[in-house]
């Protein structure tokens, strides 16, 4: 759910490290609510994006806006935002329990009510048998998961999560998209992540970064309007003749058939939408004599991420 | 302001219980008692032993603290020169401070504090070369960073790794006063009381400056061991720059000023008004070196 008021506003963001433009005039504005994808090619720039909101780095040019303060790192936003930075690590001879402890304790939240809120935020990742032991014995995994337990402590507006899924086992995975939806329902929750058919799962908006600008923001629906495809798998292989009668379909974009999967991209850009342009498809389909047995939403996220990143010859995964 | 000296309360607790675990904390510990059980045993050692007799050992001592004295003030000449003018009766002024600390004062007390006031600057670099780069190096100040400000960070670890320095000192001079008193026995507790407390006083002073270089250094380097190179370096290379440029031309001995080696002596004095200008040189000192790594940090990618 996005509400109205705004939790982030970047005006002309400017980055360079040295000569190198990181972040060449970044336009960005998000509602204080929700949960946002950031997603961009290696090197595009999302984690100085992130790392300048956070107040990591200075900031050099432009203007930045976080939650009611003017500019990130404000005294006013202690405590109210949190990161779940990439490549930071935690001590590794300290007890986590003490390192979360800490934490908490900047918050102005001590005593029996931060040991809970610390053990609470340990279960809801599964890591609280470990509370007392130094992070040296984390697995990459549980690394993760202790990151994204930091970042949910206490009450924050504004949380950061840079790749909080990534390494994480498929059960450990769909926990943590299950803590970041409920976050996002009471904050603003940003997510940069390469893994785009998981974050179409858990998004209302997505922002596409590339060489350090920003080619598309909005709602997931806005950006990948145009880019609806479907597999479709048939009962039985098509004809030559089939497949060109589905091809000749106004609202199919592009079809390929692979023994019997159909991949098909809908135009949806239409007033009927999605709805009209599967509807006719399945009309066409069913007239041909071709059965669907299974129709899975592809990934529209992904398509539209490489159609507007031009990285269309890799898979943004393997990046 | 409140929730600001909370933070740095919270930072200075935690970098002091980090101390106590971390390989660096402990390296700092326990060279620090080592070096000061080293220096005192060193002091005590002839007397102890017998090897000489106590007037001889006090006419010594009194000649070797009115060389380093003089040198220390930057008198002119070669150390050979000096000690000549000290007998010919030129050098009134470091004879009479030496004697005050061999004769009025516990002699080895005084030549103990002498000694650590030596050798403190070299050890407390360790105590807070990491404060902030190994943070930083582990990118583990970004788990922090949103949850306080950098003012608060600073000053929390600043005050953390101080308290530290001065627990350490303290036990080390309250070690050192009980070992005179109950061991040795040459001076007694009315003597060696209020003159440890002195002592101890001008050690928990000279102690600030060079914590807080420790701290401008581990906010200027992004790695640890630059950081401990850089501050234990600079420590060591003022006072040898500056003799060797004195050589060539008188002025450059002044260099000596840029850390407290210029001044520190006068923590000592008889005079009660040069001790307090020394009190308050050592806090200018201190507080210049954190207004320079507070400006940094403040305005650092991290």
């Amino acid at each position: 759910m996005i509400s109205s008021g705004t939790g982030l506003n970047i005006q002309g963001l400017v980055h360079r490290y040295g000569d190198k433009v990181a972040l060449g005039g970044i336009d960005w504005s998000l509602p204080d609510r929700g949960v946002v994808g950031l997603v961009g090619p290696n090197g595009a720039g999302k984690t100085t994006l992130f790392s300048v909101i956070a107040g990591f780095l200075h900031l050099q040019h432009g203007s930045l806006a976080v939650l009611d303060a003017p500019r990130p790192a404000h005294p006013r936003l202690v405590g109210r935002v949190a990161v779940m930075p990439q490549d930071a690590i935690f001590a590794r001879d300290v007890t986590i329990f003490d390192q979360l402890l800490f934490l908490r304790s900047l918050d102005g939240v001590t005593g029996a009510q931060a040991r809970t809120e610390v053990v609470e935020a340990m279960q809801r990742v599964d890591l609280e048998h470990e509370l007392h032991r130094g992070a040296a014995i984390l697995s990459h995994g549980m690394g993760q998961r202790l990151g994204v337990a930091q970042a949910i402590l206490g009450t924050p507006e504004l949380i950061l999560l840079d790749e909080p899924t990534a390494g994480l086992d498929p059960a450990n995975a769909r926990q943590v998209r299950g803590i970041i939806r409920e976050l996002g329902r009471s904050a603003l929750v940003i997510v940069s992540s390469h893994n785009l058919l998981e974050l179409q799962e858990i998004i209302e908006q997505v922002a596409i970064i590339s060489e350090g600008k920003m080619v598309a923001s909005g709602s997931v629906e806005e950006v990948t309007r145009r880019d609806r495809r479907f597999e479709i798998r048939l009962g039985v292989k098509i004809t030559p003749d089939q497949e060109d009668a589905l091809r000749s379909c106004q609202k199919v974009r592009h079809i390929s058939c692979i023994d019997d999967h159909l991949t098909v991209d809908l135009d949806a850009s239409g007033e009927g939408g999605m709805d009209e342009a599967l509807t006719e498809l399945l009309h066409a389909m069913l007239e041909q004599g071709i059965p669907p047995r299974e129709l899975r939403e592809g990934a529209s996220l992904e398509e539209a991420y490489l159609r507007l990143t031009g990285d269309s010859q890799q898979d943004p995964a393997d990046r | 302001m409140t929730t600001m000296l909370r933070q740095i309360l919270i930072h200075a607790r935690n970098s002091m219980s980090h101390s106590l675990r971390s390989g660096s904390g402990v390296a700092f510990i326990v060279l620090t008692i080592l070096a000061g059980l080293a220096l005192a045993n060193l002091a005590f050692a002839p007397i102890e032993l017998g090897f000489i007799e106590l007037e001889q050992f006090r006419d010594n001592a009194a000649q070797g603290i009115g060389l380093v004295l003089s040198l220390a003030t930057l008198q002119q000449g070669d150390p050979e020169a000096m000690l000549g003018r000290m007998e010919s009766g030129e050098l009134v002024e470091m004879t009479m401070w030496a004697r005050y600390l061999v004769l009025e004062k516990p002699m080895l007390l005084s030549i103990t504090v002498l000694l650590l006031g030596l050798i403190l600057p070299l050890l407390l670099p360790l105590g807070s070369f990491a404060a902030i780069s190994g943070d930083v190096q582990h990118r583990s100040i970004r788990y922090v960073l949103p949850r306080t400000t950098r003012t608060s960070l600073l000053l929390g670890r600043l005050l953390g790794c101080l308290l530290l320095a001065w627990i350490l000192i303290t036990a080390l001079v309250a070690a050192i006063v009980m070992y005179l008193g109950i061991v040795l026995s040459l001076d007694s507790w009315d003597a060696l009381i209020p003159w440890g407390l002195s002592c101890l006083g001008a050690l928990l002073v000279l102690s600030f400056p060079y914590v807080c270089l420790g701290i401008l250094c581990s906010t200027l380097c992004r790695v640890p061991l630059v950081a401990l190179f850089a501050s234990t370096g600079i420590t060591v290379a003022v006072p040898l720059i500056a003799f060797s440029a004195r050589a060539g031309l008188e002025p450059l001995g002044k260099l000596l000023y840029l850390l407290p080696w210029g001044y520190s002596h006068q923590l000592l004095s008889p005079d009660s008004q040069t001790v307090s200008q020394a009190m308050l040189y050592c806090l200018g000192h201190g507080l210049v070196f954190i207004a320079i790594a507070l400006h940094r940090f403040r305005r650092a990618d991290l």
